[in-house]
Order: structure tokens, then sequence, then C-alpha cells
């Protein structure tokens, strides 16, 4: 290991870690952490917007997020809206929903959704 | 029959598309002149005389400082003994020289190839001990054109006294020079050689003849010992060595060692003479060695007969005193000193030159052997090694700048580093002759042994007694240099064995199973329409916008654009950048879109061209900054799409709402 390297402690590998802390003390006791999430469960949680993807699915406009929390992320997919005021990059909330799939990732479609101050 | 309207023309001359030259080439053109054509770098053939105005002009201009750097040894100790010992001093130095010229002559029969003390000792010893005699032939090029400038500028402002002040200054100046020739490209061209060598051993001629002439008529002046800037003279003493103890005999040897420096330029550069070439060459060592043994002896030999005591820096040197006192006051005598010293200035000047010859193809060698960056074995613009060249100056400019352009204090590293490369390449010839057994390899083992022996022995003079008066430099950095040779060419081989490991089966391999391009936008404008048409022109099987949202405000306006301009049917990304590190933010799009191991990333980034350079400080170099932090990441392919701007008018017909 070279000086520098012990100098700077070591390198971060996952380029998934999150680089700061995620959303904080969730609104209700229910939440369970989004690394426990499981297929074909239905779940409440709660986590930052870490992107936003507008993408239309087969002719209809989709809003698709990755919501993170510090245990890990999934998607959350609004069919057939373009955009909703208040989720963008950066948005807190809580959502629940069915989890399914979608590209190989864990999905809740349409979910129950509320922003977080 | 197929009738055209239009029969095709000829191609047009030169390119087929308008491509003006960049400023700076033009510039670098303006001052380098045309660059030369690869089918120019032909060798010249060299003749005994021109052969020796070229590859003599470092050994003989040697004779230009070495007595004084006897006397600057002996002088401040035993006081007016020392001209009593620098005759004695000279004849041993003269006694290695001719050790050198027998040793030499073997090496050049069994060398005739270019290369000199390096080829020699990989040849015999193999790779590691020649980057020893590599490191140490090198560091001596470096202080040749040193030691050469320096005098040159002594020789310079002896004659003219106003210029004394400006001594550094005027080294440099001549280092600038002769780069800039270098650089155009001065050929080995005799012609132009010749005349300052020849010039310069005219003068000395005429110099010691008049001086022998005086001498034997008995109307020979003594110097003036009552000058200023002399060096103190010390107290004579008694007995065989007047007062001087061994050390200080064979210090002032040491010093004197300087004389016989560029004995191997003729070695190195046997393929340049005519046809046959080991026999001319020889010839013309013999008869370097001869002009320089006359020109020192004689000059040591003037200088201990008329007490030419040196001066404390160096100026006026003793060789310009000497002219001084030999010609007198008369017309005759002032044109004559005036022609001395402009020989000896000229002669300096070439003497440094040589190394520009020299250093660079050696560095060549060393490079093409992967033990210096391999940049060195580049021809630039006039078929010259440029970058060896500039090392070169660069170094030299250090050591003449760090001494203050003294060559009393360039000599000891000068003659350590020079005599290491001697021994190393007398060394080296012994053992050919053992291994080889060729006719007559008896003698050969017997001179080249010797000279070996006699080498070392002066290589530990010098080092002992000059330690600490500059060779521990050169004892310090050539090891330094050694291993950081070694380790680059462990670098080297270790990346040419991994690059050269299965190259069939790499190229061959399946392509990876997905094609996903990203787009990196940072706002929806021309330049990232550009990238958009073009990346669909990949057909990949995912293609996304993505924007890294350092700025909320600014990607919420994006993102209503974007759906505005109805291009819904390409999915935009905005990703979150709460520590506004665009790089960084892109590095992990990127990173994951990698993550299954089985997908190759085009990353396609706008890159705006600006018509002029000024127009460039106007912007960040965000888009330059991203690609370099992708560069990490293997299959992530990095594309730069080029924005021109255009004064004024719409050259591009990319229409943003089609897309």
């Amino acid at each position: 290991m070279g000086l520098l390297t012990r100098l700077l402690g070591r390198p971060a590998i996952s380029a998934l870690a999150a680089p700061l802390p995620a959303a904080e003390a969730p609104a209700a006791d229910d939440v369970v952490p989004i690394g426990s999430v499981r297929w074909r469960q239905r779940v409440r949680v709660a986590g930052r917007v870490r992107s936003v993807r507008i993408q239309p699915w087969s002719g209809v406009p989709t809003l698709e997020c990755t919501l993170v929390d510090d245990s890990g992320g999934l998607l959350v997919v609004f069919l057939g809206r373009r955009d909703i005021p208040g989720i963008h990059p950066g948005t807190r909330m809580v959502v629940q929903g069915m989890v399914g799939e979608q590209r190989d990732q864990l999905a809740i479609l349409n979910p129950d959704y509320q922003l977080l101050p | 029959m197929l009738t055209r309207a239009a029969p095709p023309r000829p191609l047009p001359p030169g390119t087929l598309v308008e491509l003006p030259e960049e400023p700076t080439y033009r510039l670098k053109r303006r001052l380098l002149g045309r660059p030369l054509h690869t089918d120019q770098l032909a060798h010249e053939r060299l003749g005994k005389p021109t052969a020796l105005a070229v590859f003599a002009s470092d050994n003989l201009s040697s004779s230009a400082y070495a007595t004084e750097e006897i006397l600057h040894v002996l002088v401040p100790v035993v006081g007016l003994a020392a001209f009593s010992l620098v005759v004695p001093i000279t004849g041993a130095m003269l006694l290695v020289l001719g050790i050198l010229i027998l040793s030499y002559r073997q090496t050049i029969k069994a060398y005739p190839s270019a290369g000199g003390a390096y080829v020699v000792t990989r040849d015999n010893f193999g790779i590691v001990p020649a980057q020893v005699a590599g490191v140490a032939l090198l560091l001596g090029y470096v202080l040749t054109v040193a030691v050469s400038v320096a005098a040159g500028a002594a020789a310079l402002t002896s004659t003219f006294e106003a210029l004394h002040p400006y001594r550094v200054g005027i080294a440099c100046a001549f280092v600038a020079v002769i780069l800039f020739g270098n650089l155009r490209g001065v050929r080995e061209s005799g012609k132009v050689f010749a005349v300052p060598t020849y010039f310069f051993m005219l003068n000395m001629a005429v110099l010691i003849g008049v001086g022998l002439a005086r001498f034997l008529t008995g109307d020979l002046p003594t110097a003036d010992l009552e000058q200023e800037g002399l060096v103190e003279l010390g107290d004579p003493g008694t007995g065989l060595l007047l007062g001087a103890s061994a050390f200080l005999v064979m210090r002032a040897f040491a010093q004197g060692g300087a004389a016989v420096t560029g004995v191997e330029a003729i070695s190195n550069g046997v393929p340049a003479f005519k046809p046959p070439e080991w026999r001319n060459a020889r010839s013309t060592l013999v008869v370097m060695g001869a002009a320089l043994g006359v020109m020192f002896f004689g000059l040591s030999a003037l200088a201990a007969e008329m007490q030419v005591v040196p001066h404390e820096d160096g100026v006026p040197t003793v060789i310009s005193e000497i002219g001084g006192l030999v010609y007198g006051d008369g017309l005759v005598g002032q044109v004559l000193y005036l022609c001395l010293q402009a020989g000896t200035t000229l002669i300096l000047i070439l003497a440094a030159n040589t190394s520009y010859a020299d250093f660079p193809r050696l560095a060549n060698f060393q490079a093409g052997d992967s033990f210096l960056p391999r940049q060195l074995t580049k021809r630039g613009h006039r078929l010259v090694f440029s970058n060896g060249m500039l090392a070169l100056s660069a170094a030299s400019l250090v050591l003449v700048i760090g001494t203050g352009a003294s060559v009393q204090r360039l000599i000891p590293m000068y003659a350590i580093g020079v005599f290491l490369s001697f021994t190393m390449s007398q060394a080296g010839m012994t053992r050919h002759h053992l291994r080889l057994k060729e006719p007559g390899w008896r003698l050969g083992v017997v001179i080249n042994g010797v000279g070996a022996a006699v080498c070392a022995l002066v290589c530990a003079i010098v080092a002992a007694t000059q330690f600490t008066r500059g060779a521990w430099v050169i004892v310090v950095v050539v090891p330094i240099l050694v291993v950081l040779l070694l380790r680059l060419h462990r670098q080297y081989v270790a990346e040419d064995v991994e690059l050269e490991r299965d190259v069939h089966a790499a190229a061959t391999a399946p392509i990876m199973r997905r094609h996903v391009v990203l787009v990196f936008i940072d706002q929806l404008d021309r330049s990232s329409a550009r990238a958009i048409q073009y990346a669909r022109s990949l057909t990949p099987d995912d293609l996304r916008a993505v924007h890294v949202a350092a700025d909320e405000q600014a990607a919420a306006e994006l993102a209503d654009e974007w759906r505005r301009l109805g291009l819904a049917r390409l999915p935009l990304e905005l990703v979150e950048c709460p520590d506004r590190r665009v790089p960084r933010a892109a590095l992990e799009v990127v990173a994951a879109a990698l993550a299954d191991g089985q997908t190759e990333v085009s990353v396609l980034i706008p890159r705006r061209l600006y018509r002029r350079a000024w127009h460039r400080l106007l912007h960040d170099r965000t888009a330059d900054d991203i690609a370099e932090a992708l560069a990490r990441l293997a299959h992530a392919n990095v594309t730069f799409v080029p924005y021109h701007f255009a004064e004024g008018e719409a050259v591009d017909t990319v229409d943003v709402a089609a897309l």
C-alpha cells in the first residue's frame, strides 16, 4: 500500500456507497430499512430520492425514482406521471406499497407516498 | 453506359479538407524552419581533417582551462612553488592521456558502431552495469556543456572586462543559442565545425611558438603578482614536493583531469568516418591526442615560466593572461591576443555543442533499452532528438546557475563522471578480449587492463581528494539515478508483458452483452442536442440522458423543458449531487451502469470548441474533469462530442424539437 493511500485512508470501493447521510428519523413506527425489503412484501420505507428518471414505458409517461436510505435502495415508479411536484433529487419521502421487480431491481409501482419536509 | 453531368476531377493538392495549422505550430515553423522529411536522415561521412574538427573540439578545448585549474589548487597553498609543480603534474596527466589513447584505439577497432562506453559495458557486463556507464556518460555530457559555456563566458569576459558582472547570464545565453541552433538541426557538417577548431589550434600554435621564441631569446616577461583579484599566495616549503602534501598534489592532478575529457568522443562516432572507418578513426584519435598534449604542455610550461597566478574568480583566465603577456601591447600583439580569445571562446562553445550530438544519441540508446523515458527516442521537427536536447539544456543550466558559472567548482564533478565512464569502458574492453580471444588479445588485455586500472585510480583520486569540493554530487547522484533507471525499466517491462499477454485471445474475445449510452447534459442547448443526435447513431441497448443536479433549480428547469419540448421518448435521469462534486456523481452513475460486469458503457460528453483561445477562459472545464474521473473505470468509454461555435451564423442544423 502506497504512502499516500495510508495517509488518506482506505478508498471507498462501492460506487453506491451513500456519500452523505440518508434520510433521518422515519415518520412512522412501521417503517423498515430498505436493505431488509424482500420481493412480494408489502412495505413502508422512508428515504431520500437519489435520482429521478423521466422515462416512457411503452408510450406511457413514467416517473422513476431511486429511493435510498442508509441500508440500501430500490426503485419507486409512478406510471402515467410525467412529473410530480415536489419529487426531485434530494426529496425525502415515505413510500408504501407492494414490492415488485423491474429491470432486475426491486421496485414499488404507484405507491402511496408522503413527502417529508 | 452511364453518363454523368460532371466527370470527376483530380484530387486537390494537399489535403482534401482545408485544415489550417495551429498557431503554435506556425510559430515553431517560423522559429525552426521547415520540418525535415524523414528521408533526409542521411549520414554524412567525414574525412580525417573534418572529423578531427568535429570530434576533437571537446577534448582540445579542455586545454583552455586545465592548466588554470591545476594552478588554482596549488597556488593558494604553496605559492610560487606551484610553478615548479605544474609541469610535472601536467606530464602525469599526459601519461594518462597516452594510456587512454592506446586503450581507445582498441575500443575503436572492437566497437566500430556508435554507442561508446554504454554499448561496450552492455555487451561485456550486462545491462545493469551499463546503466552506471550510461548515467556517468550522460552526466559527463551535461557537465561538458556546463563547463564549456562557463569557460567560454570566462574567456569572453577576460577580453571585455565590462561584461564581467554578466558571466552567468552570458553562459546561459550560450546554452540558449546552442540549443536553438541544434533544434534547428545544425548537422554535423564538417565545414562549419572545422573553422573554429583549426582557428583555435592555429592560435595555440602561434601562442606557444611565440612564447618559445621569446623564452629562447630570454625576453619572456613574467606576470605582475600585485594585480587585484589574484588568488592569495601560499608559502612554499622545502622537500621533494616543495611543501605541498601528497594529498594536495593529487588534488591538483585530479583537477587537471578535466584536460583529458572528451577523448571518448571519437570512439562514440566511428560510423561517421569515411571507410575504412576504424582505421581513420584511430589515426584521428592519435592526432588529437598529440595536439592536446602539445597545447596542454605548452600552456603549462608558459604559465610556469611566466608565473601566471590565476584570479580568484577565474576572470581574466590564465590563458588570457599568458596571451596578453606573450603578445605584448603592440598592434600585432593586440590583434593576435583578440584572435586567441575569439578562438578560445568559439572552441568552447563548439565543445558544448558536441554534447548536443552525443547526449541525445546516448539517451536514445538507453530509452530504446527502456531505461529512460520513451519520449527521448522521438525525433522532432528537424529530425533531431529534441527532447534529449531540452533535457540536456535544462540540466546544464541548473549546474551553470547553481555554481555561478564557475569552472573551478564544476571541474570536480566533471572529472569524476568522465573517469567513471572511462573505467567502465576500459574494463568492458578487457573483458571483451578475455571473452573473444581474437588475434592479439593478450596485448589488448594488457593495454585495456592498464587503461582500466589507471582510470579507476584517477577516479578514486578524484573522489577522495575532491569529495568535499563537489565530487560528492556525482558520488550521490549516480547511484540514485541508476536505481531510478532500473525502477523505470522494471515498470516498462511489466507494462510490455501485460500488454503482450494473450493478444490473440483478447482480440477475438466476445463483445459485452449490453451497450448502454449515457449522454451527460448540463442544459438543453445545441451542444447537447448534437450529442443526442450522435448517441442515436450508436444504436445502443439503452440510451439515456443524465444530468447531475448540482443546482436543484437548474435541474427542475431542465426537466420542465425536457417535457415541454416533447423529448420524453428519451429518458432523462436527474442525479442528486448534494456535495456539488459533479465528476464524482458522474463516476457513480457510470459505475452503477457497469455493475453487472456484462455492459459496455459509452459516455458522451458535449464539448464546446471555442473559436478563440480566450473564449475558453470564460468557461470551466467540467467536461474534461468528468472524462478524467471516468478514466479509472474499465469499459467506460468516453467520447467528446464537439460543438463548434460559429460566429453569428448557424452552421449546425440539428433540430432540437425533432429529437
